[in-house]
């Protein structure tokens, strides 16, 4: 199943990283690492999946949450943070994120996210 | 010079209590959020322990690492906040902060839930009834943390000196009544004990220093201080690193002396599969505790039963403090390292479990026999004893007891071990209910003996060297042949059971 996929995260190593495996499973992805940009293109367009830093500069990965959660339900958000505490996980978790991951992360564990986040569309759609 | 340690529900007034308690006292305060920043300005990673205790990864010793690693940055970060010897903390599990040191004021925090969800539906702009879910969450999540990382229960009211309910204490009183209790010469540290915690704060500097300096980050160590003498203590997989330990330590400042040595007890348990929840496991645990030993595992896979499973070594690599360390900078993204085989006769599993008691002592699986397991352990000599589970299970059972005998030789022949079964483990070292059956009985015998010894001293010297001894000189010598072992069968046992009852054997 091929998925549109935003990556979000302010350092530029961690999308051309996540580029680089993810697009080789066939998926489609875009990069950002301004999340003032990457809110742009979230309203514009619906992705599937949308995985993001939690701490960044302009707007944080949970107002990103927020405002996916709120223009589309069916967007799994996958959020990734060095910078994680129980407090931020359980928030992200009760706020809608699909998942947390926390850095650092073996890329099979975004891919492992991606799969599990690609089955529950799966199912969503089937309904 | 009081040090006040607060814990509070997470949203539940500690911090504010704290800094009120400051603003009358003058003292230091600090709090969790500002510790979690600090470590993060200093480049310690804090985020895979915390979500770990959300999304319950595999208890690695990687983990267990992360684990002291973190503790010791608390202790070294609020021991430098102490000004005066003064400090107000405020976090997490607070109250559990250095263990064993008296006279630290312990406080604990109620707050009614209802005051709890109003706050912290105000900071995260939730709905009342999302918060109340995500408050339930999160006091679920911080008992399994303080499980985890303090190994002791969160509401044990044993471990407060002080609990608070502020359903009807306004927080200027309870800081009030914080105030006079911190106040008291009770929580006044005396010299001895502050000795104590210095001690305390080197032993976390020399963690820290140590998890800082490149040759021997990663490496699971145990670090003991006493009158500034550091002792460090590594596992025989670890020898190469010893060198490094002394090199580094010698840098670090406050150190009087450093000692470096190996773990001198361990237990290496060899077994086809293994099962954490077993009672076997429990006896070998039970005995790595009492002789201060950690436990090595080997999953024995017999030649030709298992095809495709080869060595895979799951002991513990040394990691690097930091990913950055390792030459290029992924951004937190690593590359994937080689799959862990799924079915691995619960090594894994087991082994999370000896992490968690700080038991672990690593483990493989070895396919072959006895020259096999030697070849794995070879670097490992000193054992105090090889212990073998249930092994070549698919044989029947005369071939299977024959197999692990002359397994069992191989290994006491080449390691200079003794080597025990682990059905023989119980009542060879360990004081169980038929041990204490065993104690009651041979007791009374001896009692009887010596009540009738005692009573009878007449006739019985009589009988020895006598009258009666010159009727019946024969039956009297060969009475004494079989009573002499006899009495001290039965003495030694009981002494035997009783040194073993009281940990001495």
């Amino acid at each position: 199943m091929s998925l549109e996929i935003l990556i979000l995260d302010d350092e530029t190593i961690v999308g051309e990283r996540l580029k680089a495996s993810l697009e080789k499973d066939g998926h489609k992805l875009e990069t950002f690492t301004s999340s003032v940009e990457a809110l742009k293109s979230l309203k514009e367009k619906i992705f599937d999946i949308v995985v993001t830093d939690i701490r960044m500069d302009d707007v944080s990965g949970i107002e990103i949450l927020e405002h996916v959660r709120k223009k589309s339900l069916r967007t799994k958000v996958i959020m990734i943070t060095g910078y994680a505490t129980l407090e931020v996980a359980r928030e992200s978790l009760t706020k809608g994120a699909f998942d947390f991951i926390a850095k650092p992360f073996k890329i099979k564990e975004i891919r492992k996210a991606i799969e599990k986040a690609a089955e529950a569309l799966q199912t969503e759609d089937n309904r | 010079m009081p040090i006040v340690l607060i814990t509070s529900p997470p949203h539940g007034l500690g911090s504010e209590l704290a800094r009120n308690l400051a603003e009358k006292t003058g003292w230091p305060q600090y709090s969790r959020e500002e510790l979690v920043e600090e470590a993060h300005a200093q480049g310690i990673k804090l985020s895979r322990l915390e979500t770990s205790i959300i999304k319950s990864p595999v208890i690695s010793e990687h983990l267990a690492w992360e684990k002291e690693l973190y503790l010791s940055f608390v202790t070294d970060t609020l021991c430098k906040k102490l000004e005066n010897k003064n400090l107000i903390y405020s976090g997490r599990a607070a109250h559990l902060l250095f263990p064993g040191v008296p006279h630290i004021l312990r406080v604990g925090l109620g707050v009614p839930l209802e005051m709890r969800i109003e706050n912290a539906s105000r900071q995260l702009g939730l709905s009342s009834e999302k918060t109340q879910e995500y408050l339930e969450a999160l006091d679920e999540d911080v008992k399994k943390w303080v499980h985890y990382v303090h190994r002791e229960q969160a509401n044990d009211p044993s471990n407060y000196d002080l609990f608070l309910n502020l359903e009807n204490l306004s927080l200027a009183n309870a800081s009030l009544l914080l105030q006079n209790t911190a106040e008291l010469a009770d929580f006044r540290i005396p010299e001895q004990d502050l000795k104590h915690l210095e001690d305390i704060h080197l032993a976390a500097r020399a963690r820290l220093h140590l998890a800082r300096n490149k040759e021997t980050a990663g490496l699971n160590l145990g670090i003991r201080v006493r009158d500034k003498v550091v002792t460090v203590t590594y596992m025989p997989r670890q020898t190469a690193a010893a060198t490094s330990i002394s090199k580094a330590l010698s840098s670090l400042e406050g150190c009087r002396e450093n000692l470096c040595t190996m773990a001198e007890t361990n237990i290496l348990y060899v077994q086809e599969c293994f099962d954490p929840k077993a009672d076997d496991l429990g006896q070998v645990t039970q005995l790595a505790k009492r002789w201060g030993a950690a436990v090595e595992l080997i999953r024995l896979i017999p030649k030709g039963e298992e095809a495709g499973i080869c060595l895979e070594d799951i002991r513990s690599k040394p990691l690097s403090a930091s990913h950055k360390d390792s030459g290029t900078y992924t951004g937190g993204v690593e590359d994937d390292g080689p799959d862990i085989s799924a079915n691995d006769g619960g090594l894994s599993d087991t082994l999370e479990e000896l992490v968690a008691m700080g038991r672990s002592a690593g483990g493989s699986t070895v396919t072959g026999s006895g020259r096999e397991v030697i070849h794995a352990v070879k670097e490992n000599h000193n054992y105090s004893l090889v212990i073998l589970g249930n092994l070549f299970l698919a044989k029947g059972p005369q071939a299977s007891t024959r197999l692990t005998r002359e397994l069992g030789l191989t290994l006491h022949d080449n390691l200079r071990t003794p080597v025990i079964d682990i059905k023989e483990l119980k009542s060879e070292f360990l004081f169980g209910k038929a041990q204490a059956f065993k104690l009651i009985l041979y007791s009374l015998i001896i009692l009887c003996i010596y009540t009738l010894v005692f009573s009878f001293q007449k006739p019985i010297l009589n009988f020895i060297g006598g009258d009666l001894h010159e009727k019946w000189k024969w039956v009297a010598a060969v009475g004494m042949v079989f009573f002499v072992p006899f009495i001290a069968y039965v003495y030694g046992a009981v002494s035997g059971l009783l040194l073993k009852l009281i940990d001495i054997d």
